[in-house]
């Protein structure tokens, strides 16, 4: 029997916690449910018959991408002969400023951290920390002993030089690495996240050409996010380049009935008793089928629901969480993108012409669905109710 | 920049209550302020979490830019940080946004900044504004506008009470038929009409 | 100490009313003004209410409510020194639920008087009674908060009341 916190700063505390969506996904696991055609059940398949593929997936902001690779390494886990790892390449370095090369280099240091705390030692797990790290080496390696000065090889890490070398110095320690894990197991899969967020259309495009295609040659599996823009973007060769590409979308909760009770069991699996059944659908409805947007409105919720002195949420403590959602997701905005988001929110017409346009679908004031292949184009549902009184 | 409607607004010790709640959890809140009150309000909200929670681990910073911030946050295990961003640029939010997974600390973050920055961050950091949720709230306006709505209220009160006007109670006040409950003194100085309270007045 | 007794349950007050019924006014009230200026202690005072004003003894008004019914307002006047505070005033009136055994308790520390006879009773109780007054200890704003909070309740292995009166306060 759980012990119900007499205080209710505490069980709110406690319930709140249990909805985090600002956490680290990493401890979600035991929290994860099969969205309906959920992307990482086939990537996992695939991969399962082809370990050396590539695969791109993209996806909005909050749409659940992190949450679905790690479905995918867990999903590999059981599989045997296959070594998966998760690499979020942004958490060591600012992907804006990654130069071509430093893809392998993180995938390197991240098998060398594995491999240092299971196996025999290698040259090549110090070769890959210099390579990412830079380090001080002498000109002639013959000359050490005769006093000759040491000079700075600068990490791939720490750009920048040239292309073809860094990405060549990276190959380089990976390959020893890889050697290393394919005495234990046949397979190598990379699960490469943080990468959704680089800007530069331009940069990512070197990145895959160099440092995927580099890693796909030594026969790596591979799985990568990418930007949503690449959705959009002029250049679809640089999707062409992958095996297999996988779109993670919002779900069209008006429309999608098995969408519609996916999110609805997220928030009863992980809080039910946090909730007036009546407040749920509002909750997915407001949502507008983000999943990071529905476990923040339902963290809003309960936090409105503990000011309030209610005992659970109710529709009342949703409407404020989803006014509140609203106001903070409409600043910014200027009168000109009101003018387009008026017009999705009326007629569900969008055309991307413009960069502006396209950061509304970056920032999630407009959604994009494809549940029957056309795109359907919707305002934010938090917004609706504001932009309607701005109409007046 | 247009702000098109505002987020609403919250003294500081009930924005404070609301963060206490989000301890426990890597939570994001932001509070919008206005330039020339930052500095006092920075010291107000640290005051009012002390207040309702004072066990808890609070600490304030001043970070120059966004990187220093992403290497500040990833340094620190405070409970609960109350960041100074009214400096922020367009550029800070954007580095924040990418190095979002190197931010990964364990505890409420709290921006204090003003709207104009604000904007800033939700045109050009959408994954730090989606994990910001609906905990962005307004300093409310200075004191004259507090006291006058206090003063309405107020007012609204002893409408309610007597089931008169305004209008009503000054005109009965000139008559010399005002009924000697002190509230209709009050009623009376609160409508700026002290001069009719004579020596027989209420 | 409110917050507090919100979250235990002890308060039915919730926590987002209580911030809107506990105020600092930038001025006092006009019936008060006009009294600290009689004395001269006009400048830098102020008071920190929690509730509406309330002397006709109206449910209507906004005010604090315990867990069992019973329900609570007060004003308390101070005034500033060099950032401290020092006690000018105060009172509490807390109204009890019928067949409580008294209709209400009114808590006062009156501002300084001119008058001897009444400085033994600037700090003083009204049992149920805005007419009959009785003397009472020295209490701090605090002490008197907690009483209302957790005090003055009936014992707990009671089920009722022992002496119920016919005067309520509806």
């Amino acid at each position: 029997m759980p012990i119900v916190p007499k205080d209710r700063l505490e069980r709110f505390r406690a319930l709140r916690a249990k909805l985090d969506p600002a956490g680290d996904p990493v401890d979600a696991g035991s929290f994860y449910i099969d969205s309906p055609n959920a992307v990482s059940s086939r990537i996992a398949a695939e991969l399962e018959l082809a370990p050396a593929s590539s695969h791109l997936l993209v996806g909005g902001v909050g749409s659940g991408k992190t949450t679905e690779l790690l479905a995918i390494e867990r999903r590999m886990a059981a599989i045997d002969d296959v070594a998966t790892f998760y690499i979020d390449v942004s958490k060591r370095h600012d992907i804006a400023k990654m130069m071509p090369g430093a893809v392998v280099a993180q995938v390197g240091l991240s098998l060398a951290e594995q491999l240092e705390k299971t196996g025999p030692t290698s040259p090549s797990i110090q070769a890959a920390r210099d390579v990412a790290f830079g380090s001080w080496q002498a000109p002639d390696p013959y000359d050490e002993d005769d006093g000759g000065e040491l000079y700075r090889v600068p990490g791939i890490l720490t750009p920048p030089d040239q292309v073809a070398e860094n990405v060549q110095r990276a190959r380089f320690p990976l390959e020893g690495l890889l050697h290393m894990v394919r005495l234990r197991v046949r397979h190598i899969v990379v699960i490469l996240d943080g990468l959704d967020r680089i800007a530069d259309l331009q940069a990512f495009d070197q990145l895959v050409h160099h440092d995927v295609m580099t890693l796909t040659s030594l026969g790596v599996g591979v799985v990568l996010v990418g930007p949503l823009r690449a959705l959009y973007g002029l250049d679809r060769v640089l999707v062409q380049r992958f095996d297999s590409f996988h779109y993670q979308p919002w779900i069209d909760v008006s429309k999608n009935r098995a969408g519609r009770d996916f999110l609805s069991t997220v928030l009863t699996t992980r809080a039910a008793d946090a909730f007036d059944p009546p407040a749920i659908d509002p909750l997915v409805a407001g949502s507008g089928g983000v999943l990071r947007d529905l476990l923040s409105l339902a963290q809003s919720a309960l936090v409105e629901s503990y000011m309030n002195g209610a005992d659970r949420v109710g529709s009342h403590e949703v409407d404020d969480a989803i006014e509140a959602f609203g106001r903070k997701h409409l600043q910014g905005v200027r009168p000109a993108e009101l003018e387009v988001l008026q017009r999705v929110r009326t007629s569900g017409v969008f055309v991307q012409t413009s960069e502006d346009d396209l950061a509304l679908l970056m920032t999630r004031r407009v959604l994009e669905y494809r549940t029957d292949k056309q795109p359907r184009y919707a305002v934010h549902p938090t917004t609706d109710l504001l932009l309607n009184e701005l109409a007046r | 920049m247009t702000v098109v409607a505002g987020v609403e607004t919250m003294a500081a010790g009930e924005f404070a209550l609301r963060l206490s709640m989000l301890r426990g959890t890597a939570a994001y809140a932001a509070y919008l302020v206005d330039t020339r009150e930052i500095e006092a309000v920075l010291v107000e909200v640290e005051e009012e979490l002390r207040e309702v929670a004072p066990h808890g681990a609070i600490a304030r910073i001043s970070p120059r830019d966004g990187m220093q911030l992403v290497d500040e946050l990833a340094a620190s295990s405070t409970e609960t940080i109350i960041v100074d961003t009214r400096s922020f640029s367009v550029d800070d939010w954007a580095v924040l946004d990418r190095r979002r997974s190197a931010l990964a600390h364990r505890g409420v973050v709290v921006f204090v900044t003003t709207p104009t920055s604000f904007s800033d961050l939700m045109r050009n950091a959408p994954n730090l504004a989606s994990w910001l949720g609906g905990e962005v709230f307004t300093h409310p306006p200075s004191n004259e506008a507090a006291a006058a709505a206090l003063r309405e209220r107020r007012l609204a009160t002893l409408r309610a009470w007597a089931s008169k006007t305004d209008a009503e109670v000054v005109a009965d006040a000139h008559a010399g038929v005002l009924p000697r409950d002190p509230e209709y003194a009050e009623w009376l100085v609160l409508l700026g009409h002290s001069e009719l309270l004579g020596p027989g007045a209420p | 100490m409110l917050r507090q007794a919100s979250d235990a349950g002890r308060l039915r007050t919730a926590p987002h009313d209580i911030y809107q019924l506990v105020e600092a006014l930038g001025e006092p009230p006009p019936t008060i003004k006009q009294q600290l200026r009689t004395r001269g202690l006009l400048d830098n005072a102020y008071c920190i209410v929690g509730g509406d004003k309330n002397q006709e003894r109206d449910h209507g008004l906004r005010h604090f409510e315990r867990d069992d019914g019973a329900w609570f307002d007060f004003t308390i006047t101070v005034r500033e020194h060099a950032q401290e505070l020092e006690l000018l005033a105060y009172d509490f009136e807390i109204r009890f639920p019928p067949g409580a055994g008294t209709p209400f308790l009114r808590i006062d520390f009156n501002l300084p008087s001119h008058h001897n006879e009444d400085r033994d009773l600037r700090m003083h109780v009204h049992p149920g009674s805005d007419d009959i007054v009785m003397p009472a200890p020295m209490m701090s704003p605090s002490e008197v908060l907690g009483l209302l909070i957790d005090g003055l309740r009936m014992p707990p292995a009671r089920d009722k009341p022992r002496a119920p009166t016919a005067f309520e306060v509806e």
